[in-house]
This record gives C-alpha cells, sequence and structure tokens, in this order.
C-alpha cells in the first residue's frame, strides 16, 4: 500500500461533488452540487484551488472542452477523479466511518 | 442589482490580479453562473475571493522570498552607510538646494541607496534559485523602483510625523526596501506553470 494523502475538508467535498457529477464536472456544476448537498456557498476561485491542490497530488485530472459563444468563447475545463484519488476517497471513508461508530451523542439529530 | 453584463472593472481584476496567469475556465464559469444569476455584487464577490485565493496561494509557496526580504532589509546596517562621509556630503549638497528640490533630491537619493542594496539581494536570489531571465529580471527591477520611489515619499512624510525614533529606522525605514524586493522578486521569478489541459495518466 502507497504512502496516504491527508484530504482536508474541502478536498473530500470537492471530490466527491466530481464524483456525483461524473462527466460533466466542470466548475460551475461543481460548486452548485456542492451548496446544493452541504448547503454551504463556496466560492469559484476556492473550487479552482483546491482542484489544482488535488490535481498536484494525483488525485484528480483535467482537460479542457470546446469554448463556447456563452462563456465567452472560454472553454469548460472538465475534472474527474483518479483511480488514485477514489483509492483515497474509499479509504478516507473507512476511516471516518471507524470514528463515527458507537458514538452515541451523533446518533438521533438530537443535541 | 440585476445586469446582463458583468462589471468590466472586475473583469479586468480577473484577468490581470489573479496571481499564475489567467484562468480562463475559471473565468468562463464566472461569466456561465453570472448569467444564470445576473448580480453584480456576487460576481465582485467571486473576483475578490479568486484574487485572495490566488495571492494566498502565492504567499505559501513563496514564503521563502518573504523570509529572504525580511531578513536582508533588517540587515542592511544603514546607521554605518549613514555615517560615511562621502554619503554625507551627498546629502548635504541636496539640502542647500530650495525647496521642493531639496526634499525631491533627497527621496531620489534614498532611492538610489535602496536601489543599490535592490540588485544585490534581487540578483543573489535568483541567482540561488536559478531563475535569472533578462526581460523578467528588468521588469522586477522596474517595478521594485517605483516602489522604492512612492515608499519613500511615504518615509518622507511619516519623518515629518516625528514617529518614536526606533520604530522610525527599523521599521519604516526598511519597509520600502523589503517591499520593494518581494515584489520584484515575485515579477522577476513566475509561479510554477498552471497544471496543463491534460488528462494525467493514473
Amino acid at each position: 500500500m502507497g504512502k496516504r494523502t491527508q484530504l482536508g475538508e474541502l478536498e473530500l467535498i470537492v471530490m466527491l461533488a466530481l464524483l456525483r457529477l461524473g462527466e460533466n464536472a466542470y466548475g460551475v456544476p461543481i460548486s452548485r452540487e456542492i451548496e446544493q448537498q452541504s448547503g454551504r456557498e463556496v466560492a469559484l476561485g476556492s473550487v479552482y484551488a483546491t482542484l489544482e491542490r488535488l490535481q498536484e497530488k494525483g488525485l484528480v485530472s483535467s482537460n479542457l472542452g470546446e469554448p463556447t459563444a456563452e462563456r465567452g468563447g472560454r472553454a469548460k475545463r472538465y475534472f474527474r477523479v483518479t483511480t488514485k484519488g477514489l483509492r483515497e476517497a474509499r479509504e478516507t471513508r473507512q476511516a471516518l466511518m471507524k470514528l463515527w461508530r458507537g458514538l452515541r451523542e451523533l446518533q438521533g439529530g438530537q443535541v | 442589482m440585476k445586469s446582463s453584463q458583468p462589471p468590466s472593472l472586475a473583469t479586468w481584476f480577473l484577468e490581470h490580479l489573479v496571481p499564475g496567469g489567467k484562468n480562463e475556465a475559471l473565468a468562463g464559469d464566472l461569466l456561465e453562473d453570472f448569467r444564470r444569476r445576473g448580480s453584480v455584487a456576487w460576481y465582485w464577490r467571486q473576483v475578490i475571493m479568486a484574487i485572495l485565493v490566488g495571492f494566498s496561494k502565492e504567499l505559501r509557496t513563496r514564503w521563502i522570498g518573504i523570509v529572504f526580504a525580511i531578513i536582508y532589509s533588517s540587515a542592511i546596517p544603514w546607521k554605518q552607510i549613514g555615517q560615511n562621509l562621502e554619503i554625507q556630503s551627498l546629502l548635504l549638497l541636496g539640502l542647500r538646494l530650495a525647496w521642493p528640490v531639496s526634499l525631491i533630491y533627497q527621496i531620489g537619493f534614498l532611492t538610489l541607496l535602496d536601489a543599490v542594496a535592490l540588485l544585490a539581494a534581487l540578483i543573489m536570489y535568483l541567482g540561488a534559485t536559478r531563475s535569472l531571465n533578462l526581460p523578467r529580471f528588468l521588469r522586477g527591477l522596474l517595478v521594485a523602483i517605483l516602489v522604492l520611489s512612492l515608499g519613500n515619499i511615504g518615509v518622507a512624510l511619516l519623518w515629518i510625523m516625528h514617529l518614536p525614533p526606533l520604530f522610525f529606522y527599523y521599521v519604516v525605514w526598511r519597509l520600502p526596501l523589503f517591499l520593494g524586493l518581494v515584489l520584484a522578486m515575485w515579477v522577476a521569478r513566475p509561479s510554477a506553470v498552471r497544471a496543463e489541459a491534460t488528462w494525467l495518466p493514473e
């Protein structure tokens, strides 16, 4: 097993949004997905900074699409989770599930 | 406020002030989302956030340069330099001139001293990082001279305000060199190239 990469909270959220979106994962739908699923608005600049960081870690890859008129002739950059990224997300989930298990304080939705 | 076109000043900021070069995809995303929302305030917020995020990333990657600038600008022995007789006579030469020429002369003289110190530091930094590129170096130097000139005008104005001497000589006096050096290094040495448009190998 290779060395694990530490995932920050926003990095994990962005990766989960990429996995949900599949082929259509570029800036606008990614930030919209995060807003819908987590209820928090994240600036597109922060989303891109996170994606660049994930790309540097080899967890995400990207390619440019065709330029479109509605975007002022600018191309979309599509992102997808790499195999390494998928493995990382799975391991993070398992680690979090272990930490979650048996915590009575966090069950039932009451404080 | 609803609008069909994003504010052009904000778009200009986005294209020129976000460190790391133009991000076409981000600019396109902002335009696409703006056309759906139509909010000028939202667009400005996004642009400001993009600039702030870009600068914080740059600061994280360039912290060594900033530490170098702090150490270098603190270590210059201005007191000893100021006691040098030749330098003193050159400075006094300006004091004999009529105001405001005397003030301009002094600001110019201080800027020249700072510029010599900055030039040495910039060459050291670019040599150590093996990133000497003549056009970028000259651009960096030009930006630095502008910052030094403005900074020394500020120093002259603050000198009139009679700030505590220690604070003035150890902080205010050294600020133009520090800021000029940071900006010169920033311009003369580009940050890592943005990831290119290819699928990375998995």
